[in-house]
């Protein structure tokens, strides 16, 4: 196909809705939280140049460290969790068995659920007169556990993030596997592999790429998951719960301080430029 | 013989296994639907199972009752999700079409832009679009409101449709174009119909994002008015003692569009979730 410039006008033409759009909703936001990361700004009043001082507020204040440190440990914990179970029940899964697609549908469930009803429905499993889990330490002759107090809130966190999302890396593995040659697997078991050696050189160099995706893709997300946070425990109980989103919305809404959050979400950006980078690059070999 | 006992303890451990995981998923939504369906009274009885049925605490949250006009959360979060549902397929297939099946230079680096900002995480955003939007006026609006959700649904559809497009041989449109027919009656007539399931599923992913969102609608509206669902559960929730019925109802009606839309396009479910990344 030539490359004419009639052509080339049709086709900016066509992308340029959705890259207006963008600009104005994406890449000027962004620019404009830099610009005002330089400045102390009440909302409705003049913007004061202040220089590097929101930055040094935020790199001074302890809890933007504890916030960073809870939201990465809710991360990497999560995600670990969700890899091993969706590995787990995708090798599971892919077996035949009678009410296998049943079976599927139903595993998918949690993650079809809008993230916020998820939220409520173990707000509710969590209640600690009421709630389901209590109810059933008390048959057992348990004591009941205050499952959103100070030492137990991001455990109890973090088990509601990998309920949630453990489908999602079901899902990606399970096509995964179903994916590999039946040739290969016939081959290593000609050749008398055993299932561990089956697993380790055939089966895994083949799902590993979707390993990676569906692992990077969650960090972003779990990283960035405000909604699971804000309506089980809205960062409490005190700031045990508080974790990077929570943190810059209360610096909006208790501190009303949009220079200091500004520079706080710039702060926390190349944690997510880095995965985003490795997400794109992969993405893109993948489709080329 | 030894074999064989090997075989069979090895399926009744996969048995176990897979009823165990079916457990894990089902009870908590059972006891979502239990607690929604029964008697306030055997709430507080706290037995596993239904002793009676009602429809009470559905009736309750209609009752438009302060902090029960489910009704009017319903139509905020119907009007949004439907509105970024159309918007970004229009936009999104636009742009995907532009993407896959015309040649110009900067394709590489608009799809790695459409990528980035796909991921970028909108939490980083709260801040900027709060202050944008409120001098803008688009606080408290249905047009703010739409905005802040089409940030991550656009890039994600085109990005998705772009998936889609590229399995459609390119001879298709070049035949089409030698024909003389526009780009645009190329991609109505021809790719949307071929990609068919493709655009239906990348509708169902940008109506269910937006139907959850709950950190923009936060920031933007205040008063009741224009409540989505999320927000008025959670102003329901935590305005008073909880009243574990009527808000686990309340969260069942929540759960059914994207639980019956995704179940219509379970078929490309897999292929739609991890973005083109996997084959098949």
């Amino acid at each position: 196909m030539k490359l004419t410039k009639k052509e080339a006008l049709n086709g900016y033409l066509l992308l340029a809705p959705a890259f207006i759009l963008l600009i104005f909703l994406l890449l000027y936001p962004l620019f404009y939280a830099a610009w005002i990361s330089f400045y102390s700004k009440i909302f409705g009043g003049p913007a004061i140049y202040v220089g590097f001082k929101n930055y040094i507020d935020t790199l001074i204040d302890p809890e933007f460290y504890y916030s960073f440190l809870r939201s990465l440990m809710y991360t990497f914990v999560a995600v670990l969790f969700k890899l091993i179970a969706g590995l787990f029940i995708g090798m599971l899964l892919n077996r035949e068995f009678r009410a296998r697609r049943i079976v599927r549908s139903v595993v998918i469930l949690p993650w079809v659920l809008p993230l916020f009803v998820v939220a409520f429905i173990w707000m509710w499993m969590y209640d600690y007169a009421l709630g389901l889990l209590n109810n059933m330490l008390k048959s057992a002759g348990l004591p009941v556990i205050y499952w959103l107090s100070k030492e137990n809130v991001m455990t109890s966190l973090i088990v509601v993030n990998i309920w949630r999302g453990f489908p999602f890396f079901t899902m990606g593995i399970l096509s995964g596997l179903q994916s590999i040659p039946q040739d290969l697997l016939d081959a290593a078991a000609v050749d008398g592999a055993s299932a561990i050696q089956k697993f380790r050189y055939v089966i895994l160099p083949c799902i590993l790429p979707v390993i990676y995706i569906v692992s990077l893709l969650s960090i972003i997300w779990t990283f960035g998951d405000f909604t699971t946070v804000w309506i089980l425990t809205r960062g409490g109980p005190g700031r045990a719960s508080t974790t990077i989103p929570i943190y810059l919305y209360y610096i909006v809404y208790a501190e009303f301080d949009t220079g200091k959050a500004s520079a706080a979400s710039i702060l926390t950006l190349p944690f997510s430029v880095f995965f985003i980078y490795l997400i794109v690059k992969l993405l893109r070999r993948a489709q080329e | 013989m030894k074999e064989n006992l090997v075989k069979i303890i090895g399926s009744i451990g996969i048995c176990i296994a897979i009823f165990i995981v079916l457990i894990v998923v089902l009870v908590p939504v059972y006891w979502m639907v239990i607690t929604a369906i029964r008697p306030e009274i055997d709430i507080y009885r706290r037995t596993f199972f239904p002793a009676d049925i009602t429809l009470d605490h559905f009736i309750e949250i209609f009752s438009n009752k302060p902090l029960r006009q489910f009704h009017v959360y319903i139509t905020n979060s119907l009007i949004v999700s439907l509105s970024v549902m159309c918007i970004s397929i229009i936009l999104g297939s636009l742009a995907a079409y532009s993407l896959v099946f015309i040649y110009y230079r900067g394709k590489d680096l608009a799809s790695s832009f459409i990528l980035f900002a796909y991921v970028f995480p909108g939490f980083i955003l709260m801040v900027p679009i709060y202050m944008i939007f409120r001098s803008l006026g688009l606080t408290n609006t249905y047009l703010g409101l739409i905005l802040a959700d089409l940030i991550g649904a656009v890039p994600f559809a085109t990005w998705m449709l772009r998936g889609y497009f590229i399995g459609i041989p390119a001879d298709l449109v070049d035949s089409a174009k030698v024909d003389g027919c526009s780009h645009l009656s190329i991609l109505f007539r021809i790719i949307l119909p071929v990609a068919a399931p493709g655009v239906v599923t990348a509708a169902v992913f940008s109506f269910v994002s937006s139907w959850g969102s709950l950190l923009f609608p936060l920031l933007l509206i205040e008063g009741e008015r224009l409540l989505t669902l999320p927000l008025g559960i959670m102003r329901f929730a935590f305005g008073e003692a909880y009243h574990w019925g009527p808000l686990m109802a309340a969260a069942i009606i929540s759960a059914l569009p994207p639980t019956i839309l995704y179940g219509l396009v379970q078929k490309y479910l897999v292929k739609g979730l991890l973005a083109g990344a996997v084959k098949g």
